[in-house]
């Protein structure tokens, strides 16, 4: 996909989860003669995308610390829910209830401040040869519309129903995420809701919620 | 009656007009509802069996068999094109078949898959045919304490699983197991993190987690940039869109290990499809010869969790037909279907229903050669699909996911939990965090912790127990073994790659 590799070239993430190490500044192919003849634009351009790198790795740095904490925050927060709302042991001195999350959320709080220590205190992340995340905020707001916009539509299939949603699922997406002016396209996207219906509901018999506010 | 009669007469008895016509119909509905996100194999066969019911045995178990290879085909297709699996053993092939086709080998990939479903249910089928005896000795020995063990194994070897960041890969299975422990807990009956919502008392969807962790997660990545053009580029040739010879050469060995690892997985009840498709994907890791190329694309990592999916079909018929235990969702299925027709699986039904039962197994593998030859011309046209612009895909992946997640349960809730998991799952893949570990951790954690409280009840809650018994310990050993690699083998390696750039 086009855009991936555009993205991924710049040390994004991999759609698996894995992160890719960003390419080192300047062109690895390049000879040392043509490194000599590099104009001063270029030399500018080299130094904005070595201050680009170093800001990327700061961030990655501060956000895997902070993302560490946030664990084991989290861990803690649901070892006292666990050792408080649950028995830890049963009648019999069995292991209970709360026997396996206890166990589990100790290991989140103990795997969350790993997390930050190595990324405080490791040597690559002190270094800057980590890899780095790929989070601009401008792809991330796109990302989040869609998924706004994937909210709204669960939030009124109950009372809509599925075709309704659905449809607004779609407008969502031609107006404010893509602005799409094709017609043809802005058809096709309309009538998936509705194809959508025919093919489950109708056909398949799998009964599509109709709409509180309908039925 | 021997196996090689039994069989024979089963070939004989199946192989009628009738029988074969209804088995191409099983297995065209069984992939054009398996399709579907959130309709696996069990959910497919539900849903048919009343058709399947209105037959005679012979015929209505044939007929599903049909249903069964085509749902797990239907799963597999979903996995590969839109990074979408249809059940929890799709999980796997979604690594490695999503990166083909996004490099435009979306046809190979399903073209392998489907082969490697047919190596690898032949293996399956012969495996039942003559082992079945002997396999079900074994499986009789599996109590609690080698269930833990088993799973203690299998969830390290999901680690493998977790890229680049082994700590990552741990938080990922964590946050798995303790999803999977949300519910009401089946030793004491109490509700646990369900904060009240009824609709939680019987855990967590797993669709819903899985849809929105994968196909979710993945559709927001994807359109972080504004997508003008198509998905990914699909050649226009049809002999580009099927798997070449050196393909098919290369994955032989991974469809083979796939095939006997599935099968013996497969024997265990409880242990399923999905431990045995990423075991069989571990392995083929470790032993390819371009290790390097998985979780990138490798046709390698389709053939096998396809090959091992495939054949633990014919190990799980082991334990269901030998002992009437259901090894999966899908066993239970059959149970009732078997049940329905009077059948009761146990010891004596090889000897007073062997007119039934030996079709049964012919039938297994007469599912097999008809999907290969319905679907595997229908891979180009499925390919195709892929040449859709992303911003007409995108809006329908959102709304299938949304209709698949609703039709398990129609529950508007799990809707909501799939718009949850999907922002996870998003976050997840900014952050780096492994996203298979969770959900592969989640759909063992319930049988892991339910064995590891039996284990501890029988012994008196010593954990001796687990050495005390000859399969627990060495599976116990082998665990050992694996974390002690998993933390000093990749150490080592790292060290000896520093020690190369240094010299460099």
């Amino acid at each position: 996909m086009d855009q991936d590799i555009v993205r991924r070239s710049d040390g994004g993430v991999a759609p698996n989860g894995e992160v890719e190490k960003p390419p080192v500044s300047g062109d690895a192919e390049q000879t040392p003669a043509e490194d000599a003849e590099q104009t001063p634009a270029e030399d500018a351009g080299h130094e904005a995308a070595d201050g680009d790198q170093e800001r990327d790795a700061r961030l990655t740095r501060r956000v895997h610390v902070v993302l560490g904490l946030v664990i084991a925050g989290l861990g803690a927060w649901l070892l006292y829910r666990s050792r408080t709302e649950l028995a830890f042991r049963g009648t019999n001195n069995e292991p209970g209830p709360g026997y396996l999350p206890v166990l589990l959320t100790l290991g989140l709080i103990g795997l969350g401040l790993a997390l930050s220590a190595v990324w405080l205190w490791g040597p690559k992340a002190r270094k800057g040869e980590a890899p780095t995340l790929s989070l601009q905020p401008r792809h991330m707001g796109r990302a989040l519309l869609v998924w706004l916009a994937l909210l709204v539509c669960a939030l009124l299939i109950e009372p809509l129903g599925f075709l309704l949603a659905g449809e607004v699922l779609v407008l969502l997406v031609i107006v404010v995420v893509e602005r799409i002016r094709s017609i043809p396209l802005i058809i096709t996207l309309l009538l998936l809701p509705p194809a959508m219906y025919l093919l489950f509901d109708t056909l398949l018999e799998v009964q599509l919620p109709g709409g509180t506010l309908w039925y | 009656m021997n196996a090689i009669d039994g069989l024979l007469h089963g070939l004989q008895s199946a192989i009628t007009p009738t029988n074969l016509l209804w088995l191409i119909v099983g297995c065209l509905l069984g992939t054009l509802v398996g399709i579907l996100p959130g309709l696996g194999p069990p959910a497919t066969i539900s849903i048919l069996l009343p058709l399947a019911t209105g037959f005679d045995p012979a015929t209505g178990l044939i007929m599903m068999a049909g249903i069964y290879y085509g749902a797990k085909y239907g799963g597999s297709t979903t996995s590969i094109l839109l990074n979408i699996p249809g059940e929890s053993s799709s999980v796997v092939t979604c690594i490695d078949g999503y990166e083909m086709a996004k490099q435009g080998r979306a046809g190979q990939a399903l073209g392998i898959a489907a082969i490697g479903s047919f190596v690898a249910g032949t293996i399956g089928v012969i495996g039942l045919t003559f082992l079945a005896p002997v396999a079900a000795d074994v499986a009789v020995n599996f109590g609690p304490p080698e269930y833990s063990a088993l799973m203690v194994f299998a969830l390290l070897l999901v680690i493998m699983l977790a890229g680049d960041s082994m700590l990552k890969g741990f938080i990922a299975m964590f946050i798995g197991l303790f999803l999977s422990t949300i519910g009401t807990d089946l030793f004491s009956g109490e509700q646990r993190f369900t904060g009240g919502q009824i609709e939680l008392a019987g855990g967590i969807e797993f669709i819903a987690l899985s849809v929105g962790i994968f196909a979710i997660g993945e559709v927001l990545v994807n359109i972080e940039d504004k997508t003008e053009h198509k998905l990914f580029t699909v050649p226009s040739k049809l002999r580009e869109l099927l798997p070449s010879k050196k393909d098919i050469k290369k994955s032989t060995p991974a469809m083979l290990q796939g095939g006997i690892v599935g099968f013996l997985i497969g024997i265990l009840p409880g242990a399923g499809s999905t431990v045995a498709s990423f075991v069989s994907y571990i392995i083929a890791k470790k032993t390819s010869r371009t290790p390097e190329e998985f979780g990138k694309g490798s046709i390698e990592g389709v053939a096998a969790p396809e090959a091992a999916n495939n054949s633990e079909t014919g190990g799980a018929m082991v334990p269901l037909l030998t002992m009437g235990i259901p090894g999966s969702g899908t066993g239970a299925v059959l149970l009732g279907a078997l049940v329905l027709y009077g059948l009761n699986p146990g010891p004596l039904l090889f000897h007073e229903h062997a007119d039934v039962v030996w079709p049964i197994i012919a039938s297994m593998y007469l599912g097999n050669i008809a999907l290969l030859v319905m679907n595997l011309p229908m891979v180009p046209f499925f390919a195709k699909l892929l040449n859709t612009p992303y911003k007409v895909l995108y809006p329908a992946i959102l709304l299938i996911s949304v209709v698949g997640v609703y039709s398990v349960n129609f529950s508007i809730f799990d809707v909501g939990l799939l718009v949850v998991f999907g922002l996870l799952g998003y976050v997840m893949r900014k952050l780096d965090i492994p996203p298979a570990p969770l959900v592969l951790a989640f759909v063992l954690g319930p049988i892991a912790e339910n064995s590891i409280r039996q284990s501890l009840l029988l012994s008196d809650n010593s954990p001796v127990i687990y050495l005390q018994r000859p399969i627990s310990a060495t599976l116990i050993g082998l665990a050992v073994v694996l974390l002690l690699l998993l933390t000093f083998g990749r150490r080592a390696r790292k060290v000896r790659e520093q020690v190369i750039e240094i010299d460099a």
